[in-house]
Protein backbone atom coordinates (compact mmCIF):
# COMPACT_ATOMS: atom_id res chain seq x y z
CA UNK A 1 0.00 0.00 0.00
CA UNK A 2 1.31 3.59 -0.94
CA UNK A 3 1.29 6.27 0.82
CA UNK A 4 0.43 9.91 -0.58
CA UNK A 5 1.15 13.52 -0.21
CA UNK A 6 -0.65 16.45 -1.26
CA UNK A 7 0.02 17.56 -4.53
CA UNK A 8 0.78 14.02 -5.61
CA UNK A 9 -0.80 12.24 -9.01
CA UNK A 10 -2.72 9.44 -9.17
CA UNK A 11 -4.92 7.38 -10.82
CA UNK A 12 -8.09 5.75 -9.28
CA UNK A 13 -8.08 1.37 -8.88
CA UNK A 14 -10.74 -0.61 -9.78
CA UNK A 15 -13.90 -0.80 -8.99
CA UNK A 16 -13.91 2.96 -9.34
CA UNK A 17 -11.48 3.23 -12.56
CA UNK A 18 -14.49 3.31 -15.14
CA UNK A 19 -16.04 6.86 -13.34
CA UNK A 20 -13.04 8.25 -12.83
CA UNK A 21 -10.60 7.69 -15.32
CA UNK A 22 -8.16 10.64 -15.36
CA UNK A 23 -4.92 11.76 -13.51
CA UNK A 24 -5.78 13.53 -10.04
CA UNK A 25 -4.35 15.46 -7.45
CA UNK A 26 -4.11 14.76 -4.08
CA UNK A 27 -5.90 17.99 -2.57
CA UNK A 28 -5.65 16.42 1.28
CA UNK A 29 -4.80 13.89 3.18
CA UNK A 30 -7.56 13.07 6.54
CA UNK A 31 -7.44 10.68 9.27
CA UNK A 32 -10.50 9.75 10.26
CA UNK A 33 -12.31 9.13 13.84
CA UNK A 34 -11.21 5.38 13.08
CA UNK A 35 -7.96 5.97 12.70
CA UNK A 36 -8.10 5.46 8.92
CA UNK A 37 -6.29 7.84 6.13
CA UNK A 38 -8.35 8.88 3.46
CA UNK A 39 -6.91 11.34 0.49
CA UNK A 40 -9.04 13.48 -0.78
CA UNK A 41 -8.73 13.78 -4.16
CA UNK A 42 -10.52 17.38 -4.96
CA UNK A 43 -14.50 17.24 -5.13
CA UNK A 44 -13.92 13.57 -6.57
CA UNK A 45 -14.26 13.12 -3.05
CA UNK A 46 -12.20 10.46 -1.04
CA UNK A 47 -10.46 7.20 -1.16
CA UNK A 48 -8.45 4.86 0.56
CA UNK A 49 -4.47 4.34 -1.05
CA UNK A 50 -6.13 0.29 -1.68
CA UNK A 51 -7.75 2.20 -4.29
CA UNK A 52 -5.23 4.33 -5.58
CA UNK A 53 -2.01 4.18 -7.68
CA UNK A 54 0.94 6.91 -8.39
CA UNK A 55 0.51 8.48 -11.85
CA UNK A 56 4.17 8.11 -13.66
CA UNK B 1 -60.96 -5.29 -11.00
CA UNK B 2 -62.39 -2.11 -11.07
CA UNK B 3 -62.83 -0.80 -14.89
CA UNK B 4 -65.77 1.38 -14.56
CA UNK B 5 -66.25 4.71 -12.71
CA UNK B 6 -69.49 3.76 -11.31
CA UNK B 7 -67.46 0.80 -9.49
CA UNK B 8 -64.82 3.38 -8.54
CA UNK B 9 -67.30 4.97 -7.11
CA UNK B 10 -68.76 2.25 -5.10
CA UNK B 11 -65.38 1.31 -3.84
CA UNK B 12 -64.43 4.96 -2.70
CA UNK B 13 -67.90 5.18 -0.88
CA UNK B 14 -68.33 1.45 0.46
CA UNK B 15 -64.99 -0.71 0.35
CA UNK B 16 -61.86 0.99 0.91
CA UNK B 17 -58.87 1.16 3.47
CA UNK B 18 -58.33 4.52 5.16
CA UNK B 19 -55.21 5.60 5.17
CA UNK B 20 -53.43 8.18 7.77
CA UNK B 21 -50.77 10.42 7.44
CA UNK B 22 -48.71 11.75 10.28
CA UNK B 23 -45.10 11.27 9.68
CA UNK B 24 -42.51 13.98 11.23
CA UNK B 25 -39.20 15.70 9.85
CA UNK B 26 -36.52 14.30 8.95
CA UNK B 27 -33.29 17.11 9.41
CA UNK B 28 -30.23 17.75 7.12
CA UNK B 29 -31.70 17.83 4.01
CA UNK B 30 -30.64 19.55 0.75
CA UNK B 31 -32.85 20.78 -1.77
CA UNK B 32 -33.17 17.51 -4.45
CA UNK B 33 -32.35 14.93 -2.35
CA UNK B 34 -34.55 12.05 -2.29
CA UNK B 35 -35.44 10.82 1.38
CA UNK B 36 -36.99 8.19 2.71
CA UNK B 37 -39.74 8.52 5.23
CA UNK B 38 -39.27 4.95 6.56
CA UNK B 39 -37.78 5.71 9.79
CA UNK B 40 -39.33 9.25 10.33
CA UNK B 41 -41.60 9.10 13.48
CA UNK B 42 -45.42 9.00 13.45
CA UNK B 43 -48.19 7.22 11.66
CA UNK B 44 -47.21 5.26 9.45
CA UNK B 45 -45.12 4.34 12.84
CA UNK B 46 -41.37 4.12 12.50
CA UNK B 47 -40.09 1.97 10.53
CA UNK B 48 -37.04 -0.15 11.82
CA UNK B 49 -33.72 -0.98 9.19
CA UNK B 50 -34.18 -4.56 8.27
CA UNK B 51 -30.99 -6.05 8.89
CA UNK B 52 -30.57 -9.17 6.99
CA UNK B 53 -32.21 -9.31 3.13
CA UNK B 54 -35.94 -9.38 3.79
CA UNK B 55 -39.52 -8.58 1.67
CA UNK B 56 -41.71 -5.95 3.75
CA UNK B 57 -45.82 -6.20 3.90
CA UNK B 58 -48.58 -3.90 4.49
CA UNK B 59 -48.53 -5.10 8.07
CA UNK B 60 -44.39 -4.28 8.09
CA UNK B 61 -44.10 -1.52 10.84
CA UNK B 62 -43.58 1.67 8.78
CA UNK B 63 -46.00 0.24 6.16
CA UNK B 64 -49.93 1.72 5.48
CA UNK B 65 -52.16 -0.94 6.58
CA UNK B 66 -54.69 -2.09 3.94
CA UNK B 67 -57.28 -5.03 3.87
CA UNK B 68 -55.71 -7.99 1.24
CA UNK B 69 -58.21 -8.68 -1.52
CA UNK B 70 -59.34 -12.05 -3.07
CA UNK B 71 -58.99 -12.03 -6.79
CA UNK B 72 -60.24 -10.76 -9.02
CA UNK B 73 -61.02 -7.92 -6.29
CA UNK B 74 -58.53 -5.55 -6.53
CA UNK B 75 -57.00 -2.83 -4.96
CA UNK B 76 -55.93 0.43 -5.47
CA UNK B 77 -54.85 4.10 -4.79
CA UNK B 78 -57.70 6.56 -5.09
CA UNK B 79 -58.01 9.56 -3.42
CA UNK B 80 -55.21 11.30 -1.21
CA UNK B 81 -55.31 15.18 0.73
CA UNK B 82 -52.53 16.04 2.18
CA UNK B 83 -50.81 19.18 3.85
CA UNK B 84 -47.02 19.50 4.25
CA UNK B 85 -45.11 21.37 6.91
CA UNK B 86 -42.42 23.10 4.07
CA UNK B 87 -43.75 24.39 0.51
CA UNK B 88 -42.61 23.08 -2.50
CA UNK B 89 -42.75 19.77 -1.05
CA UNK B 90 -43.10 16.95 -3.55
CA UNK B 91 -43.85 13.34 -2.21
CA UNK B 92 -43.75 9.76 -4.00
CA UNK B 93 -45.48 6.41 -2.56
CA UNK B 94 -43.14 3.46 -3.22
CA UNK B 95 -44.01 0.06 -2.70
CA UNK B 96 -40.91 -1.11 -0.38
CA UNK B 97 -40.34 -4.24 -2.15
CA UNK B 98 -37.29 -5.61 -0.14
CA UNK B 99 -34.70 -4.22 1.63
CA UNK B 100 -31.42 -5.26 3.85
CA UNK B 101 -29.19 -3.12 5.78
CA UNK B 102 -26.13 -3.46 8.37
CA UNK B 103 -23.65 -1.65 5.81
CA UNK B 104 -20.98 -0.06 7.48
CA UNK B 105 -19.42 3.59 5.98
CA UNK B 106 -16.03 2.16 7.81
CA UNK B 107 -15.55 -0.70 5.56
CA UNK B 108 -13.77 -0.18 2.14
CA UNK B 109 -14.33 -3.33 0.44
CA UNK B 110 -17.07 -5.03 -0.68
CA UNK B 111 -20.26 -5.35 1.29
CA UNK B 112 -23.84 -6.53 1.29
CA UNK B 113 -26.10 -7.80 -1.40
CA UNK B 114 -30.14 -7.57 -2.00
CA UNK B 115 -31.69 -9.75 -5.34
CA UNK B 116 -35.20 -9.59 -6.02
CA UNK B 117 -34.55 -13.25 -7.95
CA UNK B 118 -33.81 -14.48 -3.91
CA UNK B 119 -35.93 -11.87 -2.10
CA UNK B 120 -38.72 -11.81 -4.08
CA UNK B 121 -42.06 -10.06 -3.22
CA UNK B 122 -44.15 -11.43 -6.48
CA UNK B 123 -44.31 -10.82 -9.73
CA UNK B 124 -47.39 -8.52 -9.35
CA UNK B 125 -45.16 -6.54 -6.78
CA UNK B 126 -42.54 -6.46 -9.01
CA UNK B 127 -44.08 -5.40 -12.10
CA UNK B 128 -42.67 -5.68 -15.35
CA UNK B 129 -41.27 -8.94 -15.95
CA UNK B 130 -37.73 -7.48 -16.68
CA UNK B 131 -37.88 -5.26 -13.08
CA UNK B 132 -38.02 -1.94 -15.45
CA UNK B 133 -41.01 -1.13 -12.92
CA UNK B 134 -38.18 -1.56 -9.73
CA UNK B 135 -35.94 1.33 -8.29
CA UNK B 136 -32.66 0.85 -6.68
CA UNK B 137 -31.11 2.66 -3.71
CA UNK B 138 -28.62 2.81 -0.99
CA UNK B 139 -30.49 4.11 2.07
CA UNK B 140 -29.19 5.73 5.38
CA UNK B 141 -31.07 4.40 8.57
CA UNK B 142 -27.93 6.14 10.94
CA UNK B 143 -25.59 8.49 9.72
CA UNK B 144 -22.19 8.06 8.33
CA UNK B 145 -19.04 9.91 8.62
CA UNK B 146 -17.87 13.08 7.83
CA UNK B 147 -15.61 12.23 4.71
CA UNK B 148 -17.35 12.54 2.02
CA UNK B 149 -16.59 9.48 -0.33
CA UNK B 150 -17.26 7.19 -3.38
CA UNK B 151 -19.54 4.63 -3.42
CA UNK B 152 -19.61 2.16 -6.58
CA UNK B 153 -22.58 -0.74 -6.85
CA UNK B 154 -22.48 -4.02 -8.69
CA UNK B 155 -25.28 -5.39 -10.27
CA UNK B 156 -26.47 -7.92 -11.91
CA UNK B 157 -29.22 -6.96 -14.97
CA UNK B 158 -32.34 -8.57 -16.41
CA UNK B 159 -30.31 -10.22 -19.15
CA UNK B 160 -27.91 -11.98 -16.58
CA UNK B 161 -25.26 -9.27 -17.62
CA UNK B 162 -22.97 -7.88 -14.41
CA UNK B 163 -21.64 -4.18 -13.70
CA UNK B 164 -20.89 -1.61 -12.38
CA UNK B 165 -22.81 1.40 -11.56
CA UNK B 166 -21.50 5.09 -12.33
CA UNK B 167 -20.23 5.77 -9.05
CA UNK B 168 -22.17 7.77 -6.40
CA UNK B 169 -20.53 10.56 -4.26
CA UNK B 170 -22.06 10.17 -0.99
CA UNK B 171 -21.12 13.45 0.29
CA UNK B 172 -20.12 14.20 3.62
CA UNK B 173 -22.12 12.89 6.67
CA UNK B 174 -24.78 11.04 4.71
CA UNK B 175 -27.88 11.55 7.52
CA UNK B 176 -30.57 9.51 8.16
CA UNK B 177 -33.46 8.33 5.80
CA UNK B 178 -31.49 9.61 2.92
CA UNK B 179 -31.44 7.98 -0.35
CA UNK B 180 -29.18 7.62 -3.49
CA UNK B 181 -30.75 6.01 -6.66
CA UNK B 182 -29.18 3.21 -8.25
CA UNK B 183 -29.31 3.68 -12.16
CA UNK B 184 -28.70 1.11 -14.86
CA UNK B 185 -25.71 1.80 -16.32
CA UNK B 186 -27.06 0.55 -19.88
CA UNK B 187 -29.88 1.80 -21.74
CA UNK B 188 -32.87 -0.54 -21.94
CA UNK B 189 -31.54 -3.71 -19.47
CA UNK B 190 -32.51 -2.73 -15.95
CA UNK B 191 -31.14 -4.15 -12.70
CA UNK B 192 -32.58 -7.00 -10.84
CA UNK B 193 -30.12 -7.50 -8.20
CA UNK B 194 -27.25 -5.35 -6.37
CA UNK B 195 -23.99 -7.81 -6.05
CA UNK B 196 -21.89 -5.48 -3.63
CA UNK B 197 -21.52 -1.77 -2.61
CA UNK B 198 -17.98 -0.65 -2.46
CA UNK B 199 -17.03 2.68 -0.78
CA UNK B 200 -13.98 4.03 -2.16
CA UNK B 201 -12.56 4.81 1.50
CA UNK B 202 -13.92 5.26 5.43
CA UNK B 203 -16.47 7.88 5.98
CA UNK B 204 -14.97 8.08 9.39
CA UNK B 205 -17.79 6.29 11.24
CA UNK B 206 -20.10 2.97 10.63
CA UNK B 207 -23.33 4.33 10.59
CA UNK B 208 -26.11 1.76 9.24
CA UNK B 209 -27.15 2.12 5.54
CA UNK B 210 -28.28 -0.34 3.36
CA UNK B 211 -29.76 -1.56 -0.33
CA UNK B 212 -33.84 -0.89 -1.07
CA UNK B 213 -35.87 -1.84 -3.34
CA UNK B 214 -38.99 0.25 -4.48
CA UNK B 215 -41.82 0.20 -7.23
CA UNK B 216 -42.84 4.00 -7.52
CA UNK B 217 -46.64 3.82 -7.36
CA UNK B 218 -47.82 7.74 -7.37
CA UNK B 219 -46.32 11.10 -7.11
CA UNK B 220 -47.86 14.25 -5.66
CA UNK B 221 -46.38 17.73 -5.02
CA UNK B 222 -47.51 21.00 -3.18
CA UNK B 223 -46.83 24.28 -4.01
CA UNK B 224 -47.53 25.83 -0.62
CA UNK B 225 -47.00 24.76 3.20
CA UNK B 226 -49.95 24.27 5.61
CA UNK B 227 -52.62 24.37 2.40
CA UNK B 228 -54.15 20.70 2.06
CA UNK B 229 -54.11 20.00 -1.42
CA UNK B 230 -56.61 16.35 -2.60
CA UNK B 231 -56.16 14.21 -5.27
CA UNK B 232 -58.48 12.10 -6.69
CA UNK B 233 -58.18 8.89 -8.77
CA UNK B 234 -57.37 10.36 -11.70
CA UNK B 235 -54.72 12.65 -10.67
CA UNK B 236 -52.91 9.82 -8.51
CA UNK B 237 -53.06 7.60 -11.85
CA UNK B 238 -55.01 5.18 -10.08
CA UNK B 239 -51.83 2.82 -9.23
CA UNK B 240 -52.89 -0.76 -8.59
CA UNK B 241 -52.14 -1.92 -5.18
CA UNK B 242 -51.38 -5.99 -5.49
CA UNK B 243 -51.77 -7.72 -1.80
CA UNK B 244 -49.32 -7.45 0.58
CA UNK B 245 -47.80 -3.94 -1.09
CA UNK B 246 -45.08 -2.50 1.60
CA UNK B 247 -46.33 1.74 0.47
CA UNK B 248 -44.28 3.85 1.86
CA UNK B 249 -43.44 7.79 1.47
CA UNK B 250 -40.24 9.47 0.04
CA UNK B 251 -39.78 13.29 -0.02
CA UNK B 252 -37.65 15.08 -3.06
CA UNK B 253 -36.59 17.13 -0.83
CA UNK B 254 -37.50 20.98 -1.60
CA UNK B 255 -35.50 22.65 1.05
CA UNK B 256 -32.99 21.43 4.12
CA UNK B 257 -35.70 19.25 5.64
CA UNK B 258 -38.20 16.57 4.83
CA UNK B 259 -41.06 18.80 6.28
CA UNK B 260 -43.90 17.03 8.58
CA UNK B 261 -46.44 15.34 6.60
CA UNK B 262 -50.12 14.97 7.37
CA UNK B 263 -53.02 14.07 5.58
CA UNK B 264 -55.35 11.23 4.41
CA UNK B 265 -56.38 8.85 1.67
CA UNK B 266 -58.42 5.79 0.99
CA UNK B 267 -57.33 2.51 -1.03
CA UNK B 268 -60.61 1.26 -3.10
CA UNK B 269 -61.20 -2.12 -3.47
CA UNK B 270 -63.09 -4.00 -6.18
Amino acid sequence: MSVFNVGDTVRVLAPFTESLPEVYIVTEVINTDDDGTVYILGDRGGFDAVYLEASA
Amino acid sequence: MITTRDQLIDALGNNSSSLVIDKASLANAAAGQFFSLWTATGVPGAGAAPGAAAVPTNATVGAFGFANQTAPATSYLAWLAVQFGNSASNLEIHDRLAAMSGLSGTVTTAQGALSLVTTNPGVDRIGDANYSDVQWWLEVYTALGATGVNATVAVTYNDDTTGNLAAIALGATPRQGRLYPLVSAVAGIFIKAVNSVTLSATTGTAGNFGITATRPRTSVSAPLLNKTEMFDWALLGLPEVPNNSCLQMIMRCGTTTTGTVRGQGKIAHG
